[in-house]
């Protein structure tokens, strides 16, 4: 029937099979390809001495190019920050670099280095930290003194300090962004705790508590030469390099302090499921597993084979059974992960749509218990080696990389060759050592689960699984908490003060009458690279839709609310609003002048007096602008004599991350019977970001069909 | 309002694309490196490195944008997707099936270009009706394929970044295997380019169409630069479009492209380096068996359409929802002339890093600009080129102000000496940046990638090491003197992004 609907050309081709027969794939070339048993990978030659000091140098000589490159391995980490100052360690790996020594500034580093085509970089980890020098031989000695210096004599400048606390806070203020993050963060925080090194993370209030004192300490206290190993290679000769090194690190003092031993693990099995609401997703992100091993578990090497036929591989059980086979999954795998210093963790994943999620996450269950039921197969077996032992090779690319794991094992007492060690050994496994590992190393009746997605389309409830905890990942805002004592004298003083501002502006009246707003402005912004001016068009239908244009240098962004959905749009793509983004616009909605001076008679703001201030060298008077539940709040400024308001003080978002902004507010003109200021100059932690002036002003213009609504 | 703010400063760290200089100069790898060419035309260089026992490959092929015809612009690019697509034996589980129902739909296709051909005559009912039947026609071709069948048996066998761009003047194709399977790699490799199956060809156009979509159609930036090439190049095919417009992207049509692969990936058009733990006599015998049975074919003609020279000022106006950019081109020629090095000299002394003229002037001191740049080689360098200069002005700052200021610094430059101090300092970077390049043998711009361009496109792989001498051997006169020759404020291209009226 179909040959007829499609003509004479479709009858051509049914002919042509009709006369060829069904294809069966067949053996392809790749089949009878020769491939040799691959050599093994040869360790360079490394040279080893410890200056008097005890920081530990390694060194290759390589004269292939001119070039020398350094990697440095810091016994520092960020386990070390206290528990109110997490994301001190990762600040002081930043800053040592950028913030300049007592010889040069950071922007000085900066051009000396780039004039020689050179790089040097220091970072800080979980349990260690590193440094890197790449540069020319000819300049090898302005390398060494630049390295040398960063990490003896940072100077901590404090504006490099705050560059580095704001780029942390835009990562905390952006980490829920993504749904996966979310599943990794918190199953870490279950398996390890929340307050263990190899889980916690920032939060405002733990970047804001660092202090350049505390970077000062940190960095006396262990960025040591006992505490450093450096590996350098390239083309140079061993007895220079080490004279060099002994003349720029020689003289660095020990530390008075010692370094405090990598917190261990206490684990107990047991099983727990957590769900995270994300009601804007329509897949399901999901992680169950427990703890994992040690690299120097005796049966270690059984189960980098185990997770390869379980998880790991194109070809495992969960990529056929439940991706392949069941049709459950967009991704699917997991990982027995084993570390040198503590435990690692065992989890499988899956991505699949919410209304599979119970389903995927039994049928993920079901494939563990499986691995402890009987040997995989011989075909399984040789695949799951494989797939380890073909790869194995590009451990071995570069020096840098080899250097770098000497040192770590060097560290940690482990014989240099124990990765080929780990490799004979995984060539050994066979399918009964799979099993063993399996039934010792995989519980499947102890799983920590942690869904994340919208439980309203899942296919059955997540206690099927177990009891369910809902855990709130909101961020943490990191605004003052202290609570003001409201007395009825305040409330009542406040009331008076606001009234008189909204006679100011034109009386409640008129403010009543407002539906809708358009404005045009122009925005002038503030970054490091200069001022930027940029246009904007807002329109607004009170009380709960917006709709901005903002016209940039990669075209126009559209970010439209609705009340419930938020949207931004540029380019062709669009993007739904995360749930920490429609808060922000609510609360920006909440410091609606409009809405509060049409709303004075109702419940929806208290105004608590706070008693006259000064605000940019005028005198005003100050109120808190509140919900009646205190979730939403900001500080307004009247002008003591005008009463108009001339300042909004809140907590928000910042280019930078989240701060105190100020908005200044001037030149009031008259729109519709109300006043409108035409300028707002906004302050974020006291320096201007960027200043707003309104070019059109108008109330009640209808609002086209449409404006609401997701943009195309 | 600070939450939107943010989006928008976050739009303003692009950091514009630098220009990347190329030499090197130091003899003993230079003696290590073997060339041979088979009996049809195909050339392999080759670098033994036992280091690490993993091979670095790259097949290069001298085809591009600037190749493209006219009515199929964006071919070349269109034909580096399809080239992971699999091949006769690979990414089917039906061959025979599947080619028959692909010959359908080229012959559906064949049919609406037909009807097409009558322009405003066509009938549009018919054009619908071949358009459905076009589409289960591919569904049923599709049926057959095992998808990403080439890409899941590279990494199966330990291969790592499979990949390729495509350029104006060349495509090139990336692959890093472990040293034991080379075999494997000359298998497939010849597999792709002698028996190329077009799968999926006419849903891979979507891809393209939608890849446009985010680049160009969407992206004012894009458009500014699609402009400044058209209006710079009016004969050569540098004014084309290197993805293609939308118009051609549709009317790509298989048996087409299969005559264009056909003319362009040839072994005399191509060149493959291969650097890393190899032998070189089983490469040479590999290379031999798998690629020496592709039949001798004359290379394309290049293009020998040349630009006139541009006699007068050009000017061009992108007006978009968009903030101003400035962009202005001056005509230079290939990379193989001998004034490129001192250009790209030039470039670096002019626009590169923030220790540049232009950072230092219109960014730091005057504030006129967020960013600044020069580059030398755009679009391509194969062929004669432009010298480009960008800036993006700030707050309050216009292009023509821009303008002012770069004309003014380039003046200048012809006429006073540049210090011994920065002669030095651009050649330090040149050699740094070289070095560090090769000193990675695989990447884009590591060993075997420079290895395999400078062999099919600069005269040689041995200019890569020699290039380095000619920036060394560079003087401050020499670059006053191609600025003085070159840099002609009245005989450039100009094109502005300008806010369009609200």
């Amino acid at each position: 029937m179909r040959c007829l609907k499609i003509g004479i050309l479709l009858f051509f081709a049914c002919l042509v099979l009709s006369v060829t027969g069904t294809g069966v794939q067949a053996e392809t070339y790749i089949d009878k390809i020769d491939m040799p048993k691959l050599s093994d990978p040869q360790m360079p030659q490394v040279e080893t001495v410890t200056l008097d000091n005890g920081m530990k140098i390694y060194l290759i000589e390589d004269h292939k190019l001119p070039l020398v490159k350094a990697r440095i391995r810091l016994a520092a980490g960020s386990y070390l920050d206290p528990l109110d100052k997490v994301g001190l360690g990762s600040i002081v790996g930043t800053v040592m670099r950028t913030g300049g020594t007592n010889k040069m500034t950071g922007d000085e580093i900066d051009e000396k280095l780039e004039s020689i085509g050179a790089s040097v970089e220091t970072g800080m980890g979980t349990t260690s930290g590193s440094a890197s020098m790449n540069i020319l031989s000819d300049y090898v000695d302005t390398g060494l003194e630049i390295l040398s210096d960063v990490l003896r004599n940072p100077v901590f400048d404090q504006e490099k300090i705050d560059l580095a606390k704001t780029e942390e806070k835009t990562g905390i203020s952006r980490r829920n962004d993504d749904a996966w993050d979310i599943c990794f963060r918190e199953f870490q925080k279950i398996i390890y705790g929340e307050d263990s090194p190899y889980a916690r993370h920032t939060e405002y209030a733990t970047v804001d508590a660092i202090s350049r004192d505390d970077l000062m300490k940190f960095h006396d206290d262990y960025i040591a030469p006992e505490n450093t190993m450096i590996a350098i290679w390239g083309d140079f000769k061993k007895k220079d390099m080490i004279e060099k090194l002994k003349k720029y690190f020689g003289t660095w003092k020990k530390s008075t302090v010692a370094l405090p031993p990598i917190p261990e693990v206490n684990y107990e099995y047991k099983s727990s499921v957590s769900y995270i609401d994300k009601k804007n997703i329509n897949q399901s992100k999901v992680r169950l597993g427990h703890i994992g091993g040690l690299i120097t578990d005796p049966d270690y090497h059984a189960t980098i084979v185990m997770n390869n036929i379980l998880g790991g591989s194109f070809g495992s059980r969960l990529f056929n059974n439940v991706r392949s086979k069941q049709g459950l999954a967009y991704s699917v795998g997991g990982t027995y992960r084993s570390n040198i210093s503590y435990p690692g963790y065992f989890f499988n994943y899956v991505f699949t749509k919410s209304e599979t999620t119970v389903q995927a996450i039994k049928s993920i269950i079901h494939e563990i218990e499986n691995m402890q039921v009987a040997p995989p197969t011989e075909e399984e077996l040789r695949v799951a080696k494989d797939s380890y032992l073909n790869s194995f090779v590009f451990n071995f690319e570069n020096k840098g990389e080899i250097l770098d794991r000497m040192m770590t094992y060097d560290y940690y007492g482990l014989p240099r060759d124990f990765i080929f060690k780990e490799k004979e050994m995984v060539e050994k496994v066979t399918a009964e050592d799979v099993l063993a590992a399996a039934k010792k190393n995989l519980h499947p009746d102890a799983l920590h689960i942690v869904v994340v997605g919208n439980a309203d389309d899942f296919d059955e409830s997540l206690g099927a699984l177990g009891a369910v905890d809902t855990i709130d990942v909101s961020i943490p805002s990191g605004e003052s908490s202290e609570e003001l004592a409201v007395t009825p004298e305040m409330l009542s003083m406040g009331k008076e003060l606001i009234m008189k501002a909204a006679n100011a502006l034109g009386g409640v009246d008129n403010f009543k009458k407002v539906k809708t707003t358009a404005s045009k402005s122009t925005v002038n912004l503030v970054t490091p690279q200069g001022e930027f001016a940029l246009n904007s068009e807002t329109v607004t239908e009170l009380p709960d839709k917006s709709r901005n244009v903002i016209i940039t240098p990669m075209g126009e962004l559209i970010m439209v609310q609705n009340g419930e959905q938020m949207w931004s749009k540029q380019g062709p793509t669009v993007v739904e609003g995360t749930s920490e983004q429609i808060e922000d616009q609510k609360k920006e909605m909440f410091r609606n002048s409009i809405l509060v001076f049409s709303n004075l008679d109702g419940e929806a703001y208290q105004f608590v007096y706070l008693g006259q201030e000064d605000l940019g060298g005028a005198a005003v008077e100050m109120l808190q602008v509140q919900s009646p539940d205190g979730s939403m709040k900001y500080k307004l400024a009247l002008d003591a004599a005008s009463f108009l308001p001339v300042g909004r003080m809140y907590f928000g978002e910042t280019m930078m991350g989240p701060g105190n902004l100020t908005e200044y507010l001037a030149d009031y003109r008259e729109v519709g019977g109300i006043k409108v200021p035409h300028e707002i100059k906004i302050e974020a932690d006291g320096k201007p970001v960027a200043t707003v002036n309104i070019s059109e002003y108008s109330v009640n213009v209808p609002v086209e069909e449409g404006t609401f609504t997701k943009p195309q | 309002m600070i939450r939107k703010l943010a989006a928008v400063f976050a739009v303003l760290l692009v950091i514009f694309a630098a220009n990347t200089a190329t030499a090197f100069d130091f003899s003993k790898i230079e003696k290590q490196v073997v060339e041979f060419q088979l009996d049809n035309g195909l050339r392999f260089v080759v670098l033994q490195d036992n280091e690490a026992p993993v091979v670095y490959f790259r097949t290069i092929v001298k085809v591009g944008g600037a190749s493209d015809p006219r009515g199929m612009a964006g071919i070349a690019h269109m034909f580096e997707h399809m080239a992971f697509k699999g091949t006769r034996e690979i990414g089917t589980n039906n061959p025979t099936e599947e080619l028959a129902w692909m010959a359908v739909e080229d012959s559906l296709f064949g049919l609406i270009l037909k009807e097409e051909a009558k322009l405003e005559n066509a009938d549009q009912a018919r054009l619908d009706e071949l358009r459905a039947e076009l589409k289960t026609a591919t569904d049923s071709a599709t049926s057959f394929v095992e998808t990403n069948a080439w890409g899941t048996i590279y990494q199966e066998y330990g291969g790592v970044d499979l990949n390729a761009g495509t350029g104006y003047d060349q495509t090139m194709y990336i692959a890093n295997y472990p040293a034991n399977r080379l075999e494997l790699w000359f298998a497939m490799e010849s597999d792709r380019f002698s028996n190329p199956v077009l799968r999926e060809f006419y849903k891979e156009k979507e891809v393209i169409a939608e890849e446009r979509r985010m680049s160009r159609e969407s992206s004012p930036q894009g458009k500014l630069m699609e402009e400044l090439l058209g209006a710079a190049f009016l004969a050569h095919p540098y004014g084309m479009s290197l993805i293609g417009p939308m118009s051609d992207i549709n009317h790509y049509y298989r048996p087409e492209a299969l005559a264009f692969f056909e003319q362009y990936y040839v072994p005399s058009n191509m060149v493959i380096s291969i650097v890393g733990d190899v032998d070189i006599n089983r490469v040479k015998k590999l290379a031999e068996q798998y690629f020496g049975p592709i039949p001798y074919q004359p290379a394309p003609m290049p293009v020998l359409t040349e630009e006139a020279p541009q006699n007068g000022f050009r000017k061009v106006v992108v007006k978009d929802k968009a903030q101003p950019i400035y962009i202005t081109g001056f005509h230079i020629p290939g990379g193989n002339d001998p004034d490129f090095v001192a250009l790209e000299a030039l470039a670096d002394y002019l626009g590169q890093g923030r220790t540049s003229l232009l950072y230092k002037d219109l960014v730091k001191e005057k504030k006129i600009a967020i960013q600044a740049a020069a580059f030398a080689g755009f679009p391509g360098d194969y062929y004669p080129t432009l010298f480009g200069v960008l800036a993006v002005p700030s707050k309050d700052h216009s292009n023509e102000e821009n303008d002012q200021a770069i004309v003014e610094i380039i003046e200048k430059l012809k006429s006073e000496a540049i210090p011994e101090a920065e002669m030095e300092k651009i050649k330090a970077r040149a050699k740094a940046s070289l070095i560090n390049q090769i000193s990675n043998n695989g990447g884009w711009g590591g060993m075997a990638s420079q290895l395999a361009s400078h062999e099919l496109l600069y005269g040689g792989w041995e200019k890569l090491f020699k290039r380095l001498d000619a920036i060394n051997a560079l003087t401050a006169d020499d670059l006053k003197r191609v600025a003085n020759k070159y840099l002609d404020i009245n005989k450039r291209t100009t094109a502005l992004l300008e806010p369009e009226e609200a």
